[in-house]
């Protein structure tokens, strides 16, 4: 019993780093643009289906490129679609990127077709590996290490670099921020790149454990919401405590009660907006409430 | 328009016409006569749906939970319950409706985006509910074997299915004009106007959430019979973006909008479908060309090509203004003697922000029929303690005594019903409604039957009435049919006061009517309020000192949230305790001539506004600003509150655009250019309020802004000490003074040639304010500097020449040791009397 359960906790921290990585990027583009991207998801299952096209082209640098390009995806549709709606009714973002998620989403099923297509990681992460009772795949354990490895850099990218300041700044008060010298415009394309190429990367190490599939972006968006808002909009700690702590509980409930797996997330979060209206670790913000 | 043809143009009888048709001309093209019935099913969710979004301003993505409930709940009837079509319809519709109470009672407390994300929360959670509690749902089966017993044939369902959606989209008809409905439009666009004219506004979102959720679930119960079974799909997250879709394609701000928007998205997926399967493909693409051509949709296009950019969520049309309209003031019907003299006391009020006191002990008898004004310099607690007297904020201390009734804890609306109006400093009218209407919501809120939900608003005994001597009595009859947005800034002004004196209040509240007004608008305004005077008691908070001064039956005046004077104008205007809060330390002279870099007229112009015009949308602000600084020059920018010398610094800074003039900096034109490029030419800016990050810590905040050629850190440090200790503090937990401290450091990070510097001394401590000015004085070694200030003592010391407003104008420029010595001049412009 309490193997399973261990082994359960591994895999819910596996899936809530995952969770983490498409929660934060989400976050970031909250924060600077004032916008919840529905369209998140998609840039997510971009990432995988660019890795899988890019994979037969270039090999293993397909795990790098494909992120990339979805960052550029992303940064073209800010400056085409998002940006004429900057300043007019905070509605239009919305349901513009409502409109961007269906857009794409039937985009990729029409290129990759509506079927699952297989993703297998490389050949030296295939297999177990063995700690006691507990069992774990190689590949878990990577995305587990990765996942943190690339939440401390955009950690140490958001407190130790100027851009990164730049962002955070700009989450709370964009206006100061232009009044400082700093083209708000380049920074809004780039903070879209930034989350778009996050949820790429997500995407990217998600790809060998659920299967590549157009309905991926669905699967990705709505944990996201929930993780972002259990962990206050705009708190980097807060997606972190958060995902972790819908990812163990998604992953507890698919071993004791299966049907409930997927219920459990909204369960959670209803609970704790009505007990803490801002999250767990969020703060006072002026500009969204 | 005729009555004929307004009759002939009603919403309802356009749309039983279209729905009516339907059924013919869709098999023609390929589709069934299902599909019709499905549209007029669609068309009343959408509706449903854009009760919430387009009436009340609440975006919910919640809608599809009701339509999914009441589809299942009216599906589990039929099959389990009781096997009869109208029961299990009404079955489903009565579960949504329960539905709608219990979830609205929990998440309306939240507000913004939380209210939407958890909308969406709950949608999820029933599907998921849905999908996967199989014994109950058919799980992903869904319920099969629902049959209609009666109306078989399509066609009679089709006859049954409008009938009942008619039916159902009249009663939003009739609610939009309701009393009820209004009040959700005025809410809409400002929550707060509509509490202080005493509605329940929670209760009134409330009721909304409902009646919505009722009408989803009619459309979701009606939808089990048509496709005779009930599936999971329809709770899923997509399609509760099914009638978001449908009202953007057909409009949200009208009230076929959705009806329009149902029959596109259901005619269109239906033809596109058997075109190719990936027919959403199109529509994402019509979609977003929608949302960045047309935002109002189809409805949106329609009006433009009718040249009539109005909303249509009701009717246009405004009940005619009496034959004999009079004002108020002509009626001379004052509101009920009061037998005691004393309208309202105010003994011990007291209320501190951590350690700020905005209040302290503050005592205040105001007597009936007098206009009463509270003045003092900015910061004093003015607008906090109208706040305070009308609910809008708790108070830590005191008591309030209103009309011989103890209203101390008495919540905000019922202070309203008590009889005490107020007028906001920012104008805060319905941007979205008429005139007209905003004055009469206001009114309404008196009627016996303010909360119905069927009554003809328009049909109010005496309320249009009431609207209409209002408006007359402040002069806007005849723009009763003006939308609020497209008013003149002192025209809103007016209208503010229309809506104060609609609930028949026994006091007048007004916070800073003349704001932001020229002169013909200051005297016809302070005429009116002299003049409701007689009939009302006017409590009036005003920074145009002359015309307090000559209005006046009597002042108090506050200053850091004590009353430090209270008496007949002639005695505030020659009280010391007055001048010295308005002028600081007043008439003392010059200590040491200013150490002057060269000869003034010798320095090149750094920065020139030349017959500079601005403002906000609506309001113009600034007048004809002419104002020069030289290189290496400090320059006092002067006025009393409110007089534009912050907007003038914000359009210097290219936060406001100039509507006309030309401002340019060493030679360039810098006049409407981005703030970032402004800041680049040489200008930084210490804003009004500092403005710091308080996300970050202290060197952060000063490295965001270092650019090559600004101080270094340790110059920043050197000038102010306190940084360095406090370096690693983030902003949010600084002082007041450091946070001033921050904020000039941190304009100082990247190269300047000039800085803008915004009330830098206010609500700081006597010794902090040496400490800052101590560190500016240095700083006018190696930049030029414009100081807006309203202390003159302080700045007039060491700057080399002073502007001074009034009302938007610049009313004196001049070299500020001449102006040191103008006593007269001083007074005048800047202080009382």
């Amino acid at each position: 019993m309490t193997e399973l359960i261990i082994s359960q906790v591994v895999n819910g921290l596996v899936l809530g780093f995952l969770y983490v990585l498409i929660a934060i990027g989400l976050s970031i583009i909250f924060g600077m643009l004032g916008v919840v991207n529905f369209a998140h998801g998609v840039y997510f299952a971009l990432g995988a289906y660019f890795a899988l096209t890019l994979q037969n082209n270039v090999g293993p640098w397909a795990i790098v490129l494909a992120p990339i390009g979805v960052g550029i995806v992303g940064m073209a549709i800010e400056m085409t679609l998002m940006r004429p709606l900057y300043g007019k009714e905070p509605l239009l973002g919305l349901f513009m990127t409502f409109g961007i998620a269906l857009f794409v989403e039937e985009l990729i099923r029409t290129i990759w077709g509506a079927a699952g297509r297989p993703f297998n990681p490389p050949a030296f992460l295939s297999g177990f590996i063995v700690w006691g009772p507990v069992l774990v795949t190689k590949y878990r354990l990577f995305v587990l290490v990765m996942t943190i490895i690339i939440l401390v850099a955009l950690w140490l990218f958001l407190h130790g670099t100027r851009y990164g300041r730049i962002i955070r700044a700009g989450s709370r008060d964009p206006e100061m921020v232009s009044m400082l010298g700093i083209n708000l415009k380049r920074v809004f394309t780039a903070v879209f790149g930034l989350g778009t190429a996050v949820a790429g990367i997500a995407g990217v190490l998600a790809a060998p454990l659920w299967s590549v599939v157009p309905s991926m972006s669905e699967s990705a968006i709505m944990p996201a919401f929930v993780v972002v808002t259990i962990g206050g909009l705009g708190s980097f700690g807060g997606a972190v405590i958060s995902g972790l702590l819908v990812g163990i509980s998604v992953a507890l409930t698919i071993q004791f009660w299966p049907a409930a797996s997927t219920a459990v997330m909204y369960a959670l979060m209803i609970v704790i907006l009505l007990i803490r209206p801002r999250g767990l670790l969020g703060e006072s913000w002026e500009r969204f409430e | 328009m005729k009555p004929a043809r307004k009759w002939f143009f009603h919403p309802i009888l356009i749309a039983g016409i279209v729905f009516a048709v339907l059924p013919f001309v869709l098999p023609r093209i390929g589709s069934t006569t299902s599909l019709a019935t499905e549209i007029a099913i669609y068309a009343l969710y959408g509706l449903g749906f854009n009760l919430l979004l387009g009436y009340t301003g609440l975006v919910s993505f919640g809608a599809s939970a009701f339509f999914g409930a009441a589809s299942y709940a009216a599906g589990i009837a039929v099959l389990d319950i009781y096997d009869n079509m109208y029961f299990a319809i009404l079955f489903g519709t009565v579960t949504a409706a329960i539905l709608g109470l219990v979830i609205g009672l929990l998440i309306l407390r939240r507000r913004g985006i939380y209210f939407s994300l958890l909308t969406l929360a709950f949608t999820q959670l029933f599907y998921e509910i849905a999908f996967k509690w199989t014994d109950v749902t058919g799980g992903e089966n869904g319920l099969q074997g629902i049959s209609r017993s009666t109306l078989t044939s399509p066609l009679a369902y089709h006859a049954f299915v409008v009938v009942v959606v008619l039916c159902g989209m009249y009663a939003i008809w009739r609610i939009a004009h309701s009393p009820f409905g209004r009040l959700l439009q005025a809410l809409r666009d400002n929550e707060q106007r509509v509490r202080c004219l005493g509605y329940d506004t929670k209760r009134a979102k409330l009721i909304s959430f409902i009646v919505s959720a009722t009408v989803i679930g009619l459309g979701g119960s009606l939808l089990t019979f048509l496709i005779q079974s009930v599936y999971a799909d329809n709770l899923n997250w997509q399609h509760a973006g099914d009638p978001v879709m449908m009202t953007i394609l057909g409009g949200i701000h009208h009230f076929l909008g959705p009806t329009w928007g149902a029959i596109i998205f259901l005619v269109l997926s239906d033809q596109l479908s058997s075109l190719t399967e990936h027919w959403w493909l199109f529509f994402g693409a019509i979609l977003i060309a929608f949302i960045l051509l047309s935002p109002e949709g189809i409805s949106g296009i329609w009006n433009r090509l009718r040249k009539n950019p109005h909303w249509t969520l009701t009717a246009e049309d405004i009940p005619p203004p009496p034959k004999d309209l009079k004002g108020l003031l002509d009626l001379d019907a004052a509101p009920s003697a009061v037998a005691d003299d004393l309208v309202l006391t105010v003994s011990g009020l007291s209320k501190r922000f951590g350690s700020l006191v905005v209040a302290d002990k503050v005592d205040l008898k105001v007597k009936a029929r007098t206009l009463h004004s509270l003045i003092g310099p900015n910061g004093a607690g003015k607008t906090t303690f109208f706040n305070m007297l009308t609910g809008l904020m708790p108070h830590d201390g005191g008591t309030l005594t209103f009309c011989g009734t103890d209203i101390t804890r008495m919540p905000a609306h019922k202070r309203i019903d008590a009889g005490l109006a107020r007028s906001f400093q920012i104008v805060s009218v319905f941007t979205n409604l008429t005139v007209f209407e905003t004055v009469r919501v206001a009114a309404q809120a008196r009627s016996p039957y303010r909360s119905s939900l069927w009554r003809d608003a328009y049909r109010l005994p005496g309320v249009c009435e009431k609207a209409w001597t209002l408006l007359a009595t402040v002069g806007l009859a005849d723009r009763a049919y003006e939308l609020c947005a497209n008013l003149a800034h002192g025209e809103q002004r007016l209208l503010e006061i229309a809506v104060a004196l609609a609930t028949d209040p026994e006091v007048l509240l007004l916070d800073e009517p003349l704001a932001g007004l020229g002169d013909s608008d200051r005297e016809r305004i302070g005429t009116l309020i002299r003049q409701l005077s007689r009939s009302h008691t006017v409590l009036l908070i005003e920074h145009d000192i002359d015309r307090v001064l000559s209005l006046s039956d009597r002042i108090t005046v506050l200053h850091q949230g004590h009353v430090i004077a209270e008496g007949e104008p002639s005695l505030i205007a020659n009280d010391p305790n007055v001048l010295e809060a308005y002028l600081g330390r007043h008439g003392t002279k010059r200590v040491q001539p200013v150490s002057t870099g060269g000869a003034p007229a010798e320095r090149q112009p750094l920065l020139t506004l030349s017959g500079v015009d601005a403002g906000y949308s609506a309001s113009q602000i600034l007048h004809d600003i002419d104002l020069e600084v030289r290189e290496g020059e400090v320059v006092a920018l002067l006025g009393r509150n409110g007089v534009g010398k912050t907007t003038t610094l914000q359009t210097i800074m290219g936060l406001l655009k100039p509507t006309k003039g030309t401002i340019t900096f060493a030679g360039h034109n810098i006049t409407s250019l981005a703030p970032d490029r402004i800041n680049k030419h040489g200008i930084a800016i210490v804003p009004e309020g500092r403005r710091i990050f308080p996300n970050l810590t202290v060197v952060e905040n000063l490295t965001l802004a270092q650019r090559e050629g600004g101080w270094p850190l340790e110059e920043i440090y050197r000038l102010f000490p306190k940084l360095h200790t406090r370096q690693d503090a983030r902003g949010e937990n600084l002082s007041g003074g450091e946070r001033q401290m921050l904020a000039i450091g941190r304009a100082l990070c990247a190269p300047q040639r000039l800085i803008l510097l915004d009330e830098p001394f206010e609500g700081l401590a006597p010794s902090v304010v040496a400490e800052v000015l101590a560190a500016i004085e240095q700083l006018r070694n190696t930049t030029s500097i414009l100081l807006v200030e309203h202390k003159v003592d302080l700045v007039l010391d060491f700057a080399d020449k002073a502007y001074i407003m009034v009302n938007g104008q610049i009313s004196y420029a001049g070299n500020s040791a001449a102006l040191q010595n103008d006593v007269e001049t001083q007074t005048r412009l800047l202080g009382v009397g």
